[in-house]
């Protein structure tokens, strides 16, 4: 008889360059030899679609039929519509999301967005922090952390043999004010009950102490609102991370209580948040009565194109867009003037805020929106991510190195047995830079690389599997190239990391969703078999 | 056979043309019940089943109206 053995393996998001297409799957192997399985979060990749062609890259497929999932940012649920394409017909296991309530619905609107037939949509389970739940033999804890995202989740999952592995998520530990956020307490009573491992987030661990809060980005957006005055407000935020609307929300009250001024009226534009929106008022998080309960002041926040939004004269309107890094959406539609329902050509000036700074990698494009804006005119503040900004307008949703710190020292001062830090979701520099931290902690740490695994046996003995050289993915394309009618075509992808190449695998084949058809072709079909039956009568 | 609920895309693509000023950050799923029963191809049941149907009715006409953004995750992956 073998020995039992827990497994954790990187199943992608340990990526050597880029962040994204984050997966995990924790494995028990008992003595008999069978194997339970459950994933934690399936995210996408992003391909650069006018480079490559390409919707997005996957993880491998995963072997569990229950996903944990950390949060709803696209790169750790973004996989989940092409999971559900790629498992039809090939199992009847159903598919359990074990989430939040704005992760599902996150989760939903991609669903949708993908066309995937209502009647595959996967089970969703709600967690709650501090709920302890089982599956397939694990025993699974979530807690609460502090994200860019409403309702983000650590878990800390236990194997049948005990053995304790807590997984971060993204996380900071900044005060969140839409749910519940980071919380010391929290963190502390999870890790008495013991740690073995400890996954922790790496994307910002980089940058020195604490990643701001909401809160210091509504002091800042009092500037923002004092040098508009008499303007119109044109701005842009990413619409999952909706913490960020709250903040706009408060910050115009707040001002026009201290002014004595009527509140600006907040105006949405761009799909995504729009559909954001909606995701938080079924989450329980209705913005405006939130700002009331708060500040005492009456605030609106209006839909872009609808007649409430054009009533609001041209200086009392905040306008909040999508596309904060130039991509097809909403803020540089405004830019370019192809926005129907924003124009640039108002009776006042107009002053332009991107509340995101750049992503690494896209300072052209984000340079280039920022001119767009001061062709037409416009004053313009886009925060600069390496510098010093005069105002702040954006807050990271990711740990600074002080947060690795915090979450390290509390595991480390509570868990009565040793935890060894292993840093995942960013480049191999900021994981190393979250090993540095953790070792001055006192922690043991140890460096993982995509589709490399750690195996823990019954006593707690911890071997390491290293992993291929080749890495396995998945590449999506839409072969319509039409977000109404997608026809996506999934293929293998291998990247040879040491070599820096990419060789292109074999074509996956997956059983089409039941075609629907329109009552005229169904008419005609009909008519067709019909013509077809009486041919065959005749030939006999 | 007609329109059924859970052909959310379907309904989705019927209805925003009927309907381009509807606020679509604004649940009101009486309302939106109502405009789906009313489309001459639609032959299912008067009350929707599943309320994610109709939430799906409002994801796909938002998208209609104002655009796909298909590009985001390229924002959020170090936001
Ligand atoms: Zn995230």
């Amino acid at each position: 008889m073998a020995e039992s053995v827990t497994k954790w393996e990187s199943a992608g998001g340990n990526n050597t360059k880029s962040i994204g297409g984050n997966g995990y799957e924790f494995s028990y192997t008992d003595k008999e030899g069978k194997v339970q399985y459950l994933q934690v979060d399936y995210g996408s990749m992003f391909a650069d679609k006018e480079k490559t062609g390409l919707e997005c890259y996957l993880p491998d497929i995963p072997k569990a039929n229950d996903i944990l999932i950390t949060h709803g940012h696209m790169d750790h649920v973004g996989g989940i519509p092409h999971l559900i394409n790629l498992r039809r017909g090939k199992t009847k296991e159903p598919l359990t999301l074990h989430c939040s309530k704005y992760s599902e619905q996150m989760i939903r609107n991609s669903l949708t967005s993908s066309r995937i037939p209502a009647e595959e949509f996967p089970i969703f389970h709600t967690i709650e922090p501090g709920k302890e739940f089982e599956v397939n033999g694990f025993k699974v804890e979530p807690f609460s952390v502090s994200h860019s995202i409403p309702e983000a989740s650590g878990f800390v999952v236990e194997s049948p043999d005990g053995v304790r592995i807590m997984t971060m998520g993204d996380f900071k530990t900044a005060p969140v004010p839409l749910g519940n956020g980071w919380d010391d307490e929290a963190v502390a009573k999870i890790a008495k009950k013991g740690i073995d491992f400890m996954f922790v987030d790496s994307t910002s661990a980089s940058s020195p102490g604490y990643s701001k809060g909401e809160n210091q980005v509504r002091e800042g957006l009092k500037d923002v609102l004092k040098e508009s005055e008499g303007g119109m407000i044109v701005s842009a935020m990413i619409s999952s991370s909706a913490h960020r609307l709250h903040t706009v929300a408060t910050a115009v009250a707040n001002y026009a209580k201290e002014t004595g001024t009527e509140p600006r009226t907040v105006i949405i534009d761009g799909a995504s948040l729009i559909n954001a929106r909606r995701a938080l008022v079924k989450c329980g998080y209705n913005i405006e009565e939130m700002v009331k309960e708060q500040t005492g002041i009456d605030i609106k926040i209006a839909t872009a194109g609808t007649k409430t939004a054009e009533n609001v004269p041209y200086d009392q309107r905040f306008y909040v867009c999508t596309g904060t890094q130039g991509e097809e959406a909403s803020f540089v539609k405004v830019a370019e003037g192809r926005n129907k329902n924003i124009s640039l050509d108002v009776p006042c000036p107009v002053h332009v805020y991107n509340l995101q700074s750049c992503i690494p990698g896209n300072e052209e494009q984000y340079k280039g929106l920022e001119q767009k804006f001061k062709d037409k005119g416009c004053t313009t503040y886009f925060p600069d991510r390496y510098k010093p900004n005069k105002i702040t307008v954006h807050a990271s949703g990711h740990s600074g190195a002080s947060d690795v710190a915090h979450a390290c020292h509390i595991v480390h001062e509570n868990s009565p047995r040793p935890t060894k830090v292993v840093p995942i979701h960013g480049a191999t520099e900021q994981r190393k830079k979250v090993m540095e931290i953790a070792q001055d902690e006192g922690m043991n740490t140890f460096l993982v690389r995509n589709f490399s695994a750690i195996s823990i046996d019954s006593e707690g003995r911890a071997t390491f599997e290293k992993a291929a050289p080749l890495e396995k993915w998945i590449t999506v394309k839409d072969l319509n190239n039409d977000f109404r009618k997608p026809y996506y075509e999934y293929a293998t992808m291998m990247m040879d990391i040491p070599n820096k190449k990419v060789i292109d695998g074999e074509k996956i084949y997956y059983k089409k969703p039941p075609k629907k058809q329109k009552p005229e072709e169904k008419k005609i079909n009909v008519e067709k078999k019909l013509q077809q039956i009486a041919i065959s009568k005749r030939c006999r | 056979m007609g329109l059924k609920w859970t052909d959310y895309a379907e309904i989705a693509e019927e209805l925003a043309p009927l309907y381009p000023d509807m606020d679509l950050a604004d649940i009101d799923y009486e309302d939106l019940t109502k405009k789906i029963v009313a489309l001459p191809d639609f032959e299912d049941s008067e009350k929707c089943p599943d309320e994610n149907l109709l939430d799906a009715v409002y994801s796909v006409m938002t998208e209609l109206v104002y655009g796909k953004e298909t590009d985001e995750v390229s924002s959020i992956d170090q936001d």
